[in-house]
């Protein structure tokens, strides 16, 4: 059986845990509640096992701790779609990424495409593309893409 | 011994006090050592022989060289640990800690952190959609202001091209009545008289009407202009009173007249504004009262005319009297048909003259309006309203202006008086045409090529010629009117001029050299 | 001039009405000239002259509302002193222009 590590990064309050809970446990919650440091999970993406990080969100105090991504094969960015600086801020902590553990292969999220208040457009993910990275938007609320997200990264992965 | 029994004592104590767990993996991350605590964690199956990989979760991916601190790992017994990967020469050690006071303290704090910046960020966009909103809510005032301007400007388009024909009405109509009045001495016309008079009567309130929605338009904007020229009071009010007896006829209820004077009473004021004001006034109480009296009083004590309307109407609530003077303001019930301008206008026509509108009024008990303007009286020297009836006087005219649509229209008026008008269309030719011919009368503007009117007045006081010279200016300003008439012209006339009023100062003139 | 008009007269008038285009056409050319950075205070007396010209006829003709924005715009034009401070004058005769306008 296959195994692979992946970690789950963006800014803060993106909803990184709770892509991650309706991946593996299929559940949601609108309360909000701030990660601290790393929850691991695993869950299967057809016979791979995928030990999912999901690491504290980036915040303007203290940036990703990138000793969560050693060993990583593959990563999820997310941001949300309804807070531009969320999208802009992938850029730097692609950086740090990159810094430490290479340029492995990535998928992003942009998430809550449930609410209205969106604010996405070509321009702001024009990097997304530059990158390669295949890009989805999901919703943790009630789903959308969220599987289509976690096989991208796992057949990206190869 | 004692210091290694002593130093194992302190070893164990530290170890339950961080709640210190361990296990060493070799090379291949096989486990060769464990702690029996590591269960504490619900790190279970971790025993020598086992795959670090396979049975504790966060090993996945990581090596036995590299030493690594993960602070903050959420174990599977559900507290945060802090885990330290220390590689030693040939094994590595994996140190596990409690970390849940400190994570416990790192949450409270974060999370409110975090809620501050997503709250500090939703108030940055929802300012942001505010100042939008703004902006599209001044955008759309805007557009407003500029729809009321136009509805303003059409509606005084309409009224324009209304008041052009209906000044015609009335003139012609007044033709009719003349010929008729002259044909029947012997008052075998009377009857014909009487029915052009009721057309006039009509015509003139249709205008009033007319010019009530043209001044609507300029209430905004200060443009209602008064002009107060000599007047007859007693001719005004009677013409008022014969207008609107029809309609307090057609609703069985007195129309009482009480003036304190008698034709001719001469006095200066705006008198097309004056008779606008009473047709409003009179016309709302007449329209509002259905049984009982209208009476309009009208006196003049020191230069000042008071009127008053008093109706035995419904009255006015003292709710309504706060509202009454809005522009189409109307009581909802009364079902009575008008455009609701009526008072509004007078009230500013009121005020341009110099006086206050005063309502006063009780429901049931009928309503009372006043008002009291400056009326200078004039010597009681009968003076001719109508201009048909300005005496005509053979006169010979120059007319000076560069300005060929007000020449070609004064030239028509003049001509059509039977006047000998001569134009020209600077001030030199002006001078070289009074320096070779002889005319009665000189009407010139200032504003004109060659030689402005100021250069013809000096050069005509120079060389001793006499002819009475009035200006025309567009110019109000006092100083204008000051030079011009220290430089001797006759008299100073403000654009647009009216006609009558040219005839008039021609007349004086012409008396006064004679 | 509320008397009967002759048809001479009301040829006049439907003249002058036909000319109100024109002045639109001029005006609409002075605020363009306005705009420009080398406006200078020669135009402004020019505008004013040709306001001042407006004032009068329009008045003659009954455009009263003409007539009377006109003048205010020649008020405005003579309180300017530069023409870097011109928004009031612009303004002014923006409205007799659209006044034109209604009646064209």
């Amino acid at each position: 059986m296959l195994k692979k590590k992946i970690c789950m990064v963006g800014d803060f309050s993106v909803g990184k845990t709770s892509l991650t809970q309706k991946f593996v446990n299929n559940v949601f919650s609108e309360k909000y509640l701030t990660t601290i440091g790393v929850k691991i999970d695993t869950a299967f993406v057809n016979d791979t096992k995928l030990i999912v990080w999901d690491v504290a969100g980036r915040d303007s105090l203290s940036p990703i701790n990138a000793s969560y991504l050693v060993g990583a094969s593959g990563i999820v960015l997310v941001c949300d779609g309804t807070r531009q600086s969320t999208v802009l801020d992938i850029k730097d902590i692609w950086q740090v990424v990159k810094k430490r553990i290479g340029e492995v292969p990535a998928v992003v999220a942009l998430n809550k495409s449930d609410l209205e208040d969106w604010h996405i457009d070509a321009q702001q993910t024009a990097y997304f593309e530059e990158q390669g990275w295949q890009t989805f938007e999901t919703s943790a609320k009630d789903g959308q893409n969220v599987k289509a997200l976690f096989e991208a990264l796992v057949s990206e992965i190869g | 011994m004692v210091e290694t029994s002593l130093q194992q004592h302190i070893n164990q104590q530290l170890f339950e006090k961080l709640e210190l767990a361990y296990f060493c993996v070799d090379q291949s991350m096989q486990i060769i050592d464990a702690s029996e605590n590591l269960e504490n964690y619900g790190y279970t199956g971790v025993v020598v022989g086992a795959n670090a990989d396979d049975c504790v979760d966060f090993m996945f991916g990581l090596d036995a060289y590299t030493e690594l601190d993960l602070p903050m790992v959420e174990s599977p017994s559900g507290k945060k640990v802090s885990v330290s990967l220390l590689p030693r020469d040939s094994f590595l050690t994996v140190l596990i800690s409690s970390a849940s006071a400190e994570a416990d303290q790192r949450q409270l704090l974060q999370q409110k952190a975090n809620e501050n910046e997503l709250l500090v960020e939703q108030q940055i966009k929802l300012m942001k959609q505010l100042e939008n909103a703004s902006e599209m809510l001044e955008q759309k005032n805007v557009q407003l202001e500029e729809a009321s301007r136009l509805q303003t400007s059409f509606l005084s388009g309409v009224s324009h091209e209304f008041r052009t024909p209906l000044t015609s009405i009335i003139g012609y109509t007044n033709l009719v009545k003349q010929a008729l009045q002259s044909a029947g001495d012997d008052g075998s016309e009377s009857d014909k008289v009487q029915h052009i008079g009721a057309v006039q009567r009509s015509s003139k309130h249709l205008l009033s009407l007319v010019e009530n929605l043209l001044d609507h338009g300029k209430l905004d904007s200060d443009e209602i202009i008064v002009r107060p020229k000599e007047t007859d009071l007693a001719e005004l009010f009677n013409d008022v009173e014969l207008l609107l007896k029809p309609l307090s006829d057609g609703k069985h209820i007195d129309f009482i007249v009480e003036l304190g004077f008698e034709q001719p009473m001469i006095v200066v004021t705006d008198d097309s504004r004056l008779r606008q004001c009473l047709i409003n006034l009179l016309g709302n109480a007449i329209k509002f009262t259905d049984s009982g009296s209208v009476r309009l009083t009208a006196k003049l004590s020191d230069d000042f005319l008071k009127v008053g309307v008093f109706d035995t109407g419904p009255g006015i609530s003292q709710e309504n009297l706060a509202k009454i003077k809005l522009p189409f303001w109307q009581a909802a019930d009364t079902g009575k048909a008008g455009t609701g301008l009526g008072l509004t206008i007078t009230e500013r026509i009121v005020e341009l003259m110099g006086g206050e509108l005063e309502i006063s009024s009780e429901l049931g008990c009928g309503t009372q309006v006043s008002f009291e303007i400056p009326a200078p009286q004039l010597d009681a020297e009968p003076k001719p309203v109508e201009s048909q009836m300005l005496p005509f006087k053979q006169a010979k005219i120059l007319l000076a202006e560069d300005d060929y649509d007000i020449a070609d229209l004064i030239v028509m008026m003049l001509s059509e008086r039977g006047y000998e008008v001569s134009h020209v269309d600077n001030g030199e030719l002006a001078l070289n045409a009074l320096e070779n011919q002889e005319f009665d009368f000189v009407l010139m503007d200032i504003h004109m090529p060659i030689m402005t009117g100021y250069d013809v007045l000096r050069e005509l006081q120079v060389k001793g010629i006499k002819t009475p010279v009035a200006i025309m200016s567009a110019s109000a300003v006092e100083s204008d009117r000051a030079k011009a008439e220290q430089l001797g012209c006759f008299d100073y006339l403000i654009k647009p001029v009216e006609i009558d009023d040219v005839i008039r100062i021609m007349n004086l003139a012409i008396d006064q050299r004679a | 001039m509320t008397d009967h008009e002759s048809p001479q007269i009301l040829a006049l008038k439907e003249r002058y009405k036909s000319s109100l285009v024109d002045k639109m056409q001029s005006l609409s050319d002075y605020l363009i000239a306005m705009e420009s950075d080398d406006a200078t205070l020669d135009q402004v007396a020019e505008l004013r002259g040709f306001l001042h010209k407006l004032a009068g006829s329009s008045g003659m003709y009954d455009y009263d509302d003409i007539s009377v924005a006109s003048r205010k715009a020649m008020l405005a034009a003579d309180k300017v002193e530069n023409v870097a401070h011109i928004d009031e004058l612009k303004v002014a005769v923006g409205k007799v222009a659209s006044l034109l306008q209604t009646y064209c």
